[in-house]
């Protein structure tokens, strides 16, 4: 391989619309650059593939902190607002269920692609208000519940025991759906659906982590994790209920961390997809 | 704030309308050889400076290389560029960090 076929490859660390305005250019002082260096190969190489990380990296930076502050303030909100309106909502049908439990019912189950879809439906509609028509609005509802509640179930199947599993089968599932879905409206959906996937392990681990950790703190000689029955011991594996308003307060904060954090990993996709919807 | 490649590209182009590589070398002998600018340093701080409106580009010169000058708004920039920098070495000199202007 040449200088300058190395070069173009180089460039290719730049994020792409940098490099279509301005990567000609910069082969063509590359090319001069090295026509009239008087420096050996080594220390000109260096100082080459050096300044092209470092300004690689901020070019990477400035794509970042390009994002609409209004589409990046709502997109966080609705994240976070989501993420708690889902514990609350989780919390409701588990309590439901097993204060509506009775021993007739032995043996009976609820199907955890139901508790999947009511998660994905209520967080696909505090994200779906980034939308202005309401027919975008239904869809993303829609895709949302379905891959959640495909995914739950696919994660409870295949998975192991840990959040981190669960959350990247689920992150996956819905991530796919995202793509299926999004492919025609973005310009890289591959790469928002890593995102997703990415996005909704992370918030998985680090919701149970501060609900379970947080509130085990509260009661250091283990409190029942629910009365239960076994057969949706899986769903509520990762969840701790809380006992009194404290726990449910801090419950609720360590809900609104793990969505910040889903909101953060997925702001760059989720805000060229919206600054096209606004 | 104007980052130090920025404010060498803005004086650089203060002197005339000039294309990348020039910029490169005028920078180069602007500082006497100590501030070398890669390319993607270079074109960092052109794209910067030209979503920021302090730069434009202008007609391409003979060997259809693209050309960028700068605009009233850059002058002004960079003027108060200079200024904060001025304000800052009179303080070092103050402090006795510099030898004093005689």
């Amino acid at each position: 391989m040449n200088g300058e076929r190395f070069y173009r490859a180089l460039l290719r660390l730049y994020p792409q619309p940098f490099r279509r305005r301005y990567g000609a250019a910069m082969t063509e002082i590359f090319v001069d650059l090295r026509h009239h260096s008087r420096t050996s190969g080594l220390r000109f190489w260096s100082f080459i593939v050096s300044d092209t990380i470092r300004s690689a990296a901020i070019q990477h930076l400035d794509v970042w902190t390009s994002v609409s502050p209004r589409v990046a303030i709502r997109w966080l909100l609705a994240c976070v607002v989501g993420t708690v309106l889902c514990n609350l909502a989780g919390g409701v049908f588990l309590w439901a269920f097993e204060y509506l439990y009775h021993p007739y019912l032995e043996g009976t189950t609820f199907l955890p692609s139901a508790y999947g879809a009511l998660i994905g439906a209520t967080l696909g509609t505090t994200q779906s208000f980034m939308f202005t028509r309401m027919s975008e609005r239904a869809t993303w509802i829609l895709v949302s519940a379905l891959s959640t509640a495909v995914g739950w179930e696919f994660a409870i199947a295949t998975a192991g025991a840990t959040s981190l599993e669960h959350g990247v089968v689920i992150g996956a599932t819905v991530a796919t759906a995202q793509w299926l879905t999004l492919r025609g409206r973005m310009r890289r959906p591959s790469a928002a659906a890593l995102m997703s996937s990415v996005a909704v392990g992370t918030a998985a681990v680090a919701g149970a982590v501060a609900v379970t950790r947080s509130l085990a703190g509260f009661d250091a000689l283990g409190a029942p994790r629910g009365t239960a029955p076994i057969t949706i011991e899986a769903v509520l594996r990762d969840f701790y209920m809380p006992m009194d308003w404290t726990q449910c307060l801090v419950a609720v904060a360590a809900t609104a961390v793990a969505g910040l954090l889903l909101g953060a990993i997925t702001l760059k996709p989720a805000s060229s997809l919206f600054a096209r919807a606004h | 704030m104007l980052s130090r490649a920025e404010f060498h590209v803005l004086l650089s182009l203060l002197g005339s309308d000039r294309h990348g590589y020039s910029i490169m070398r005028d920078v180069e002998e602007l500082t006497d050889g100590e501030m070398r600018l890669g390319p993607g340093t270079l074109y960092t701080a052109i794209a910067r400076l030209a979503r920021a409106g302090l730069i434009e580009e202008c007609a391409a010169d003979t060997e259809r290389r693209r050309c960028y000058r700068v605009t009233r708004k850059g002058k002004t920039a960079a003027r108060d560029e200079a200024k904060r920098l001025a304000t800052l070495v009179r303080t070092a000199r103050k402090r006795g960090l510099l030898a004093s202007e005689s």
